[in-house]
C-alpha cells in the first residue's frame, strides 16, 4: 500500500525558525524547497542549512523531501551533490518535461549514493510537471524510474504556459489534473495536487481540496501548516465508512479461514475494488498500519 | 580550505545566526555574541572549531553574532561562509 501523502508542506529552505518547528504541525511530508521560494543569492546557503536539518534534526518519521534546481541550471547538480548524502527520503524534481529529466537527474543521485556507501536505489524520487508538454508526457514521465514515488501539477507555471490563469472553479486544469491522475494511476504511484496560494480564502481551498479529492488525488502540495487540517479533515472517512470498511475486511478474514472463493457481506459479493476502497478507507482513518509494504 | 576573501552567512532574525569569515595573517580568533553566551558560548566555540578543524581552516577571525540558533543553523552558516569566502 502507498505512504499516505495527504499533505505535503513547502518550507523555504533558508529559514531556520520555520525548518527546525515543522514537524510539529504533523503534516504527511515536509518538501524542503530550494527552488522558486530562495533568491539566487542564498542558493548555497539553503542547500547548507537543509542539508545540516536532514543530518541533525529528528523529523519524527515524516517523509522528508527536497525541491532541488533544475539541472538545466548552475544550482542543480550542486543541490544533488549537497542534499543526497544527507539522505533525505524523496529529491522532487521541478518542471520536469520529458522521462530523460528523471533519466539524467536518476544517474546523478545514483552516481552519489555509491561514492557515498548510500545503498543504490534508496533516494526516491518525485516529478513536478508545470508545462504542457510534461502534462502530455505525464504517463512516460511516471514510468521512467523505479525511484519515482509520485507526480504533482504545479498550476502556476502551466497556467501560464497554457496562456490562461488560475479561476476558483478551477477549469483551466481539468485536463491536466485528469491526465496526471491517470498517469500516475496507470503506473501506481501518488498523483498530487497543486498549491492554493490565496491563504485567506478557507472557503474556496476547502472546495478546491473537495474537488481534488473526488477527482482521485492522493493529497495536496501545500504552503501554509494552517492548511493541513483542513486537508486532513476532508480526506479523513466519514464513520459509516469506517465501520463498513471493517465489516469488509472481517468478511475477507472470515472468508479465507472458510477457504471460500465467494465473499459476500449483507447479502451482497465482496469484490477485489471494494476490498481495495476499503483497505483505502481505513489507511485514511489512520486505522491500517498493517500493510505499509514497500513504503512507495 | 584556503579563505581567499571576506565572507558572511546567516541573517539576524530569530533563530538564525550571522556569520562573518575574515582571512587573518594571524592566530585564529572567534568572537561570539549570543543571548544565550552564558549558557551556550562554549558548546558554540566548540562547534565553530570543530568544523574549522574538520575544514582544514587557520589563521581565520570568525565574528559570531547569535539569535538563538540551533547548532545545525550554526553549523550551516559557518559553512556556506567558509564555501563563500573560499571561492
Amino acid at each position: 500500500m502507498e505512504k499516505l501523502r495527504r499533505t505535503m508542506l513547502y518550507v523555504p529552505g533558508n529559514n531556520p525558525a520555520m525548518i527546525k518547528d515543522i514537524y510539529i504541525y504533523q503534516p504527511d511530508s515536509i518538501m524542503f524547497d530550494l527552488e522558486d521560494s530562495i533568491s539566487l543569492a542564498e542558493k548555497d546557503s539553503a542547500r547548507f542549512l537543509v542539508s545540516e536539518a536532514l543530518t541533525n534534526v529528528d523529523y519524527l518519521g515524516i517523509e522528508t523531501v527536497v525541491r532541488v534546481n533544475g539541472l538545466d541550471t548552475e544550482f542543480g547538480l550542486a543541490d544533488l551533490e549537497c542534499i543526497v548524502k544527507a539522505q533525505p527520503d524523496v529529491i522532487r524534481l521541478p518542471k520536469t518535461e520529458t522521462s530523460e529529466d528523471i533519466s539524467e537527474m536518476e544517474a546523478i543521485i545514483a552516481r552519489i549514493e555509491l561514492e557515498n556507501n548510500i545503498p543504490v536505489g534508496k533516494t526516491k524520487m518525485f516529478a513536478a510537471i508545470e508545462s504542457a508538454k510534461g502534462v502530455l508526457n505525464a504517463y512516460s514521465i511516471a514510468t521512467s524510474s523505479k525511484r519515482l514515488v509520485g507526480i504533482a501539477l504545479g498550476a502556476e507555471d502551466y497556467v501560464t504556459n497554457l496562456r490562461t490563469n488560475r479561476s476558483p472553479e478551477g477549469i483551466e486544469l481539468l485536463f491536466a489534473r485528469g491526465q496526471i491522475l491517470n498517469a500516475a494511476r496507470a503506473a501506481n504511484i501518488s498523483a498530487i495536487d497543486t498549491i492554493y496560494s490565496d491563504i485567506e480564502n478557507e472557503e474556496g481551498f476547502r472546495r478546491e481540496v473537495e474537488h481534488i479529492k473526488q477527482l482521485g488525488f492522493d493529497g495536496k502540495s501545500i504552503i501554509n501548516p494552517r492548511q493541513i487540517d483542513i486537508v486532513h479533515e476532508i480526506y479523513a472517512p466519514k464513520p459509516k465508512e469506517i465501520e463498513y470498511a471493517l465489516q469488509v475486511i472481517a468478511a475477507i478474514q472470515q472468508a479465507e479461514k472458510e477457504n471460500s472463493g465467494v465473499i459476500s457481506l449483507n447479502g451482497k459479493m465482496i469484490d477485489k475494488p471494494i476490498v481495495e476502497r476499503a483497505e483505502r478507507v481505513l489507511q485514511l482513518a489512520g486505522i491500517n498500519d498493517m500493510e505499509q509494504s514497500d513504503g512507495r | 580550505m584556503k579563505l581567499n576573501k571576506r565572507a558572511i552567512a546567516g541573517t539576524m532574525t530569530s533563530s538564525d545566526v550571522m556569520i562573518e569569515v575574515i582571512p587573518w595573517g594571524k592566530t585564529s580568533e572567534i568572537n561570539i555574541k549570543s543571548d544565550v553566551e552564558k549558557q551556550y558560548g562554549d558548546q558554540i566555540l566548540d562547534l565553530i572549531n570543530s568544523i574549522l578543524r574538520e575544514n582544514d581552516v587557520d589563521n581565520v577571525c570568525i565574528n559570531v553574532v547569535d539569535k538563538g540558533a540551533l547548532d545545525f543553523t550554526i553549523s550551516a552558516r559557518l559553512k556556506t561562509a567558509l564555501f563563500r569566502a573560499a571561492k
